[in-house]
């Protein structure tokens, strides 16, 4: 039989501030081990298995809280055997937290993704001799071609962004994935930018997610080499 | 009550979104217990050291290229 | 759908195309993670080539950099170009032998993003 263990949503600032009224994983009511300007909300929770009940409740817990503080929502599955444990945590992390914190405040995350169609690869017949260098043209070209898109795509829609984390030619049918950290009054021209993109290129689509918790600007340099 | 198929689209496309963030983005504190699921990264937390340095490598390889 | 998923903003023309790209790049649920000891090979079969498929693409794309760079011969490019084919088939072939697809090859590396 698992033992029970406390797990974390998310750090959030204003720790004086009451702890919403949603539960949390096992329909557990919520509480918070706190330090100086940090809360860490948590509860406890026995057998936790990631299925997307859990973890659509891992992200209801973090959304709830980002409606009237700042939040750095936590991986799911980081739990702990006791308060004293998560206690240690916070104040090892404390000003990378603090850190954290200050730069999402306000913001929340928008997600990116382009879809294009496939290239048509040039004629499978090599090129005489060459078939190295067709190899390593076609790459090139691929990835030339995935980067200007990426520039016209990315470019207007960072302007708008406070940060973003882009990824370029993830797979051949998404020249482009980005997350975006956007101040909440800005959210609305973003969208508006994100239509008129996708207007201006009929031979992309555009995927817009979000509002979302900032899970990709989250994280600290923990353990940076 | 059935879903529509455009329904059932959307909430697949936004579960694979929820777990692009919430399996591998998010602030991670070392905690005492870390789910089975993310076993795998258990190994991979290991190599994270190594691997953080390969950025440098790659920048590295840029100023060679660029000499 | 309750409304906590209400997340996808905008006109949403081709789910389904999205759905199978972002499954490809291993956001797919549950994780295909071979967590079973009695396929223990097949888990280390990941870890290594997950490995060898990073330093592909950093070696790739550092070559790719220096061939736009023009900073390489053109038995260099040559060479170089037919040793990523032949790296590019055996790892379709050692994924095949382990029944691993492009999205079990994936690799979360902190600050970096994920690998794939």
């Amino acid at each position: 039989m698992p033992e029970p263990a406390l797990h974390l949503y998310a750090i959030t600032d204003r720790p004086e501030a009451e702890l919403p009224d949603v539960a949390g994983l096992d329909d557990a009511r919520l509480c918070a081990v706190r330090h100086d300007g940090l809360a860490a909300v948590c509860s406890w929770a026995t057998g936790v298995e990631a299925t997307p009940p859990a973890l659509w409740r891992h992200e209801a817990v973090a959304e709830t809280l980002m409606a009237d503080r700042s939040v750095l929502p936590a991986r799911f599955g980081i739990a702990f055997t006791d308060e004293a444990g998560l206690r240690a945590e916070l104040v090892r992390r404390e000003d990378a937290l603090a850190g954290s914190l200050r730069r999402v405040a306000g913001c929340v995350e928008l997600g990116l993704r382009v879809l294009a169609e496939p290239q048509d690869e040039p004629s499978d017949e090599p090129l005489g001799d060459q078939t190295g260098r067709a190899y390593l043209t076609i790459r090139l070209e691929a990835r030339r071609r995935a980067e200007r898109l990426a520039a016209e795509v990315h470019g207007p829609l960072a302007r708008l962004a406070e940060a973003a984390r882009e990824r370029v030619l993830l797979t051949e049918r998404l020249p482009l994935s980005a997350a975006y950290l956007v101040r909440r009054e800005r959210v609305d021209a973003f969208r508006s930018e994100v239509e008129r993109l996708a207007a201006e290129r009929p031979d992309l689509r555009l995927l817009c997610t979000g509002p979302w918790p900032p899970y990709s600007f989250a994280a600290t340099d923990e353990g940076a080499a | 009550m059935t879903e529509t198929p455009l329904a059932v689209q959307q909430q697949e496309v936004t579960l694979l979104e929820l777990v692009d963030r919430v399996l591998d983005n998010g602030v991670v504190l070392s905690g005492d217990i870390t789910l089975a699921v993310a076993d795998i990264d258990l190994v991979y937390v290991g190599l994270r050291a190594l691997l953080s340095s390969v950025g440098t490598i790659e920048r590295g390889g840029e100023a060679a290229a660029d000499a | 759908m309750s409304e906590l998923e209400h997340k996808l903003l905008g006109d949403v023309g081709d789910l389904p195309d999205f759905a199978s790209e972002l499954t490809h790049v291993g956001n797919a649920f549950p994780r295909r993670v071979n967590t079973d000891p009695e396929h223990v090979e097949r888990g280390l079969a990941q870890l290594v080539l997950t490995l060898v498929e990073l330093l592909r693409q950093l070696m790739e794309r550092q070559a790719l950099r220096r061939m736009e760079a023009g900073t390489l011969t053109d038995d260099e490019i040559e060479r170089l170009g037919q040793t990523f084919m032949k790296l590019d088939e055996r790892m379709k072939e050692l994924k095949a032998t382990f029944e691993l697809q492009d999205e079990d090859l994936n690799l979360n590396l902190g600050p970096l993003g994920n690998l794939l």
